[in-house]
């Protein structure tokens, strides 16, 4: 059970504090809720571009990482199809400084055509270290396209291709940071060895003072249910074959999801799973196979992956993947399995509750997803899932018509 | 509302002296250390059972790798099938990793699980029996493996590093092939099974919600000897350094639009002082975001995604290693700031600002190493492998408030020295 507290300020900044007395540390999290799939289809990469920018000074800090590292502290942040996030974790003494640094790059962050193109260098660079010059680098960035037709999930974060970065404007910047980063559409999580009251007082007087800027209303494109399963065939200079199959799933909030998230793991979670005994072990059809969901907060995807064992087709081995999704849908799981898979995820969330930095993000990413009280809800919703659950999702999503193939081969 | 004045930095509290929680040490009856960390707001319990038996010793590459990884995959009384089924039903998670020094298998559940999940390690450790067909499902993997790793040039410039750098012969240089693993017998991980995995070779580590009744079921299942005796003489032999007379290497690769960079050496592994005072020069120069590649040579110029340098001690040598991949048109460039850097540590000594901020740095980081008992775990586990003793950190926290911008630029003159660093790039490199 993770306690914590919750206000908003008038300025709409959603702010938690989650007391923990028995480390000296606090962390601070912030989480701006823009993704990829807010941007624009000929601007792509832009998102994650833009948490680059955030670390290249704000009026009254030249230097960030100055700031973070004579307080002590160590940040770091991640942009995905949702949402941006900004975490540094600090002796919980320099509290305040950690406050008047992330206040000041939301009030009002320095843009210049300098740091803009400098950082266009870095994320080129970092396109290429991983996307390009990786084997099986470009898997999503293909899977991706085939399998949504209008949402933007359909371009990773980032970017569908290295020109959209190259060609970033700082016009372009500008109206990011003045669309995105509001205070509204922020949610700040303190955890750590701060009292909320002291959270909350400085967050009034840090941030209570910052003006809305955009009225940011998300609008996507919804993407039509597929009624044909698609297929895609590419051959690159790797080593071995790579089978990717997605199917298309409910959004993260809803119900499903919970037990769509435990097929995944009674197929692949460890050595016990299905897929190992079966498709590994026993038919030998793959060297290594996984079951997982994309992790999204709109609908996405459910995902299996799996490296194909020497001189095996690809028709055999989605053949057998078929034989193991069909499986699910006709046949209960066992009371035991489904046991074994739940108390994996128990232990699981007990040791996500290990470190104040996760709790932090664990209860902004709550709240993003509509409701922080959720945070201590999901071993319920886990627990809750029956036998009859298992079957039933199994049935709704896993149809072929519902389900992309890509066959990644091999020259 | 007002703003506040967001000129007036608001003031560092200042640092009260980190006080470094050590763990209690039990001994089995057999002699087998037992450390424990207590944290008693988690129902988690992780173990880790330590054994000398890592790269180090290993006859020939993959031995160390496959004996551990095999341990779980089907013991005397169960088959890897019920090992891997009963373990999940408790909702436990198991691991094995293999290091040069030491291999591990680590465990970690909910306390009320632990007792039942004792029979299972005891077979594991002790009563692997290394089936055959495991085995060769774990050869056909690892040669897929091995395959991906080598289209990476971050893998085929690291590893010639190693090879550069300590000498083919010695076991931190010879390179894994494909022969490697295809002669692989399960004679051979027998063997070193029986040779290494004994109790005098094996340390216990375990955190989180502890009691007594841990102590004893830990001594009922590992306090008799274990496996053994050795066939083989020298079971903790040493290896020379015979680093290569060629300081520069090229993997060429021209269709690569990335090159990876390695440039460092290996040398004896220094006393206590010298390597913490290394550590704190390195931080400086490359140790963390900070640093000073990293400012230079992704913030000022962009010219890569990260660039890090590390110290590091295996077994008894040190390791100096700068890591980055760039733009293949790049390469050059970095290289020469990379010396550059060096240089700039020769010949001026370093700001007092500059010095407060990477002591702040690592003392925060020290912080955070020790927060929370599976946390602290780990580090007294690196220590214990590394040989070096547990008051390091404290004795680390004393050297970083007196070290001098002198010493630094002494110890700049002697280890970053451009005449003894390896450089291999794998990659292309235009002039």
């Amino acid at each position: 059970m993770i306690k914590y507290e919750r206000i908003v300020l008038k300025n709409g900044l959603k702010v938690i504090s989650h007391y923990d007395p028995s480390t000296p540390l606090a962390a601070i999290n912030i989480l701006y809720n823009v993704g990829s799939k807010d941007e624009n289809q000929d601007k792509t990469g832009f998102a994650h571009l833009f948490e680059h920018l955030m670390f290249e000074g704000s009026e009254n800090i030249p230097s960030y990482d100055d700031v973070v590292q004579e307080m002590s502290g160590e940040n770091n942040a991640f942009t995905n199809t949702d949402i941006t996030n900004y975490y540094v974790s600090i002796p919980a003494q320099n509290i305040e400084k950690a406050f008047w640094l992330e206040s000041d790059r939301m009030n009002s962050l320095t843009i210049s055509e300098e740091k803009c193109k400098l950082q266009r260098h870095v994320v080129i660079e970092e396109f290429k270290q991983r996307y390009l010059n990786q084997p099986y680098g470009d898997l999503w960035l293909l899977m991706r396209p085939l399998t949504y037709k209008a949402h933007p999930y359909q371009w990773a974060t980032i970017g569908k291709d290295i020109s959209h970065i190259e060609n970033a404007s700082i016009e372009d910047v500008r109206a990011f940071y003045d669309k995105f980063y509001s205070p509204d559409n922020a949610i700040l999580v303190v955890s750590g060895n701060v009292k909320p009251d002291m959270v909350f007082s400085l967050a009034e007087k840090w941030f209570g003072s910052i003006a809305r800027k955009g009225n940011y209303v998300r609008n996507l494109p919804t993407e039509a249910v597929q009624k044909k399963q698609r297929k895609q065939i590419v051959k690159r200079d790797v080593p071995h074959n790579i089978l990717l199959k997605t199917y298309h799933i409910c959004r993260n909030s809803h119900p499903d999801y919970y037990a769509i998230d435990l097929i995944s793991d009674i197929l692949s979670s460890g050595n016990s799973s299905r897929f190992h005994q079966q498709l590994v072990k026993k038919q030998r059809l793959f060297t290594e196979a996984s079951a997982l969901l994309s992790g999204e907060i709109e609908e996405g995807l459910f995902y299996v992956s799996g490296l194909l064992a020497e001189n095996v087709t690809f028709d055999k081995a989605l053949a057998a993947v078929q034989q193991q999704i069909e499986k699910i849908q006709q046949k209960k799981v066992s009371k035991m399995e489904l046991q074994k898979v739940k108390s994996k995820i128990i232990t699981y969330l007990a040791k996500s509750n290990l470190s104040i930095l996760n709790k932090a993000m664990d209860l902004a990413y709550a709240e993003v997803l509509g409701d922080v009280s959720l945070i201590n809800k999901r071993s319920e919703f886990y627990q809750a899932v029956t036998q009859e659950d298992i079957q039933r999702v199994a049935q709704k999503y896993f149809q072929e018509k519902n389900s992309s193939v890509l066959e990644y081969c091999a020259k | 509302m007002t703003q506040p004045d967001r000129t007036l930095k608001p003031k560092d509290q200042s640092f009260e002296k980190i006080i470094f929680n050590k763990p209690i040490e039990y001994r089995l009856t057999n002699g087998i250390s037992v450390f424990t960390i207590s944290q008693n707001n988690t129902p988690l319990i992780s173990l880790s059972i330590d054994i000398k038996a890592g790269e180090y010793f290993q006859p020939q590459p993959f031995v160390a790798f496959a004996t551990h990884n095999l341990l779980p995959k089907g013991t005397l009384k169960y088959s890897a099938k019920i090992i891997a089924e009963k373990i999940a039903s408790k909702g436990a998670d198991i691991s094995v990793s293999c290091g040069t020094d030491y291999t591990s298998v680590n465990i970690t559940c909910m306390k009320d699980k632990f007792a039942s999940l004792m029979q299972y390690l005891d077979d594991i450790i002790k009563h692997p029996v290394f089936n055959e067909q495991e085995l060769q499902l774990l050869k056909e993997k690892e040669i897929q493996h091995l395959h991906l790793k080598e289209q990476k040039v971050d893998y085929l410039s690291s590893r010639q590093f190693f090879k550069q750098a300590f000498g083919p012969q010695h076991p931190m240089g010879k390179l894994l092939e494909e022969k490697h693993i295809r002669e692989i017998t399960s004679t051979t991980l027998r063997q070193h099974h029986n040779n290494f995995y004994t109790s005098n070779r094996t340390v216990i580590f375990c955190a989180g919600a502890i009691d007594d009744n841990i102590i004893q079921l830990l001594e009922k299942t590992f306090g008799s000897n274990f496996n053994g005796p050795s066939t083989q003489n020298n079971l903790n032999p040493t290896f020379k350094l015979s680093p290569s007379s060629e300081k520069f290497l090229l993997i060429d690769k021209p269709d690569a639009i990335q090159s990876s960079l390695k440039i460092g050496f290996a040398t004896a592994k220094p006393n206590q002082k010298e390597y913490i005072h290394l550590k704190i020069l390195n931080t400086i120069y490359g140790g963390h975001y900070s640093s000073r590649l990293m400012q230079n040579i992704r913030q000022e110029k962009g010219y890569t995604y990260g660039i890090y340098s590390s110290v590091s001690i295996y077994n008894d040598s040190l390791v100096f290693l700068i890591h980055t991949d760039t733009g293949a048109e790049y390469t050059q460039k970095v290289i020469d700031e990379i010396f550059s850097e060096m240089n700039r540590l020769h010949t001026k000594l370093i700001h007092k600002d500059e010095l407060i901020a990477t002591q702040n740095w690592i003392l925060g980081a020290m912080m955070r190493m020790f927060d929370g008992a599976f946390s602290q775990m780990n580090v007294y586990r690196q220590l214990y492998a590394s040989g070096l003793n547990q008051d390091f950190y404290s004795d680390y926290q004393e050297e970083i408030m007196q070290i001098t911008p002198k010493r630094i630029k002494e110890l700049a003159s002697q280890y970053l020295n451009p005449a003894l660093m390896h450089q291999v790039v794998a990659g292309v490199l235009k002039p």
